[in-house]
């Protein structure tokens, strides 16, 4: 019995041993290969991010100069649309439009005081985030249910484009906050906004869906091909 | 007698349940009482969005989110 006792003790603590163990003679040799693995890798990330300081750094110089181009008339005296918006995204989000400044969207639209109604009741949307910010913009627009689908048919076409509206600016103040933190080039956020508000301002004409959606897909695709950190 | 009873009876039954079947009661007659259990304009009950949560709601967070949401309702615009 004791004797039994004794082999299944020592059998244990060799099985112990072997388990805690790592096993390879050379453990100090992968150590070493581990810590060149370390180093070899550490160029690269340095390469990258070397990179994106100097996209950075460009994307600054590049605001610099439009605000330059601009200073002497200013970002509303200026005749085209994209460059207006170049010069208010290359202002930055301390840029104050003047008071009774009308947005370039509703500008384009037959209706301008409903969409700057619009605009006004989803303003205080963007603060927020996911689907408390899905929420705002439906109670904004009116709705009481979650979803579109659930809204009567004769109203729904309305509160549709009401509501990609709202998406639209969200992707507008999306692009705002990546020039703000020069993680975009200003000219490339500038088609993006400019093409937005081609959108918004088919929408609020009454433009239908074989219009619209075409428009989508192109913003899309200008979206996809246009170079942001971290996005 | 009894059988003037019962026939009374049966009388009164017959009227009542009419009556009854008929959905005689006193907001069909008042007419605008009818409305008061007709769901709003647009199927709505009267229930605030903010009673609804935001679970039922879409994700917004990303660019991506916000494009297939747009996408997922285009096609309503008409």
């Amino acid at each position: 019995m004791f004797f039994a006792l004794a082999l299944l003790v020592v059998f244990s603590i060799g099985v112990y041993a072997a388990g805690s163990s790592t096993g390879n003679p050379d453990s100090v040799i992968d150590s070493d290969d581990d810590a060149s693995n370390v180093a070899d890798s550490a160029p690269a990330a340095n390469d990258v991010a070397s990179e994106r300081a100097t996209r950075k750094a460009a994307h600054v110089r590049r605001k610099t100069a439009i605000k330059e181009q601009y200073s002497d008339v200013g970002c509303e005296n200026v005749d085209s649309r994209k460059e207006r918006i170049k010069c208010r995204l290359a202002e930055g989000e301390g840029y104050g439009a003047p008071s009774g400044n009308i947005p370039e969207a509703c500008r384009l639209s037959d209706n301008s005081g409903k969409c700057v109604a619009l605009y006004s009741s989803l303003k205080n949307c963007y603060d927020l985030e996911g689907k408390t910010k899905d929420k705002c913009f439906k109670r904004a627009i009116g709705l009481r249910k979650a979803r579109l689908s659930d809204v009567a048919p004769d109203e729904r076409p309305q509160k549709v484009r009401d509501y990609v509206i709202a998406l639209l600016y969200d992707l507008q103040e999306k692009v705002e906050k990546f020039v703000d933190a020069d993680k975009v080039d200003p000219d490339d956020a500038a088609d993006i906004v400019d093409k937005i508000v081609e959108i918004k301002g088919l929408i609020l004409n009454g433009e239908g869906r074989d219009i619209v959606k075409p428009a989508m897909q192109d913003l899309r695709s200008l979206w996809r091909s246009t170079s942001i950190e971290n996005e | 007698m009894s059988k003037l009873i019962w026939i009374i009876v049966v009388i009164v039954l017959i009227v009542g349940g009419f009556f009854l079947f008929s959905g005689g009661d006193d907001d069909a007659e008042v007419g605008s009482g009818g409305d008061i259990d007709q769901p709003l304009d647009g199927g709505d009950t009267g229930e605030s969005i903010d009673d609804i949560p935001e679970s039922e709601f879409s994700n917004l967070d990303t660019s991506d989110d916000v494009f297939d949401e747009i996408d997922n309702v285009i096609d309503e615009i008409g």
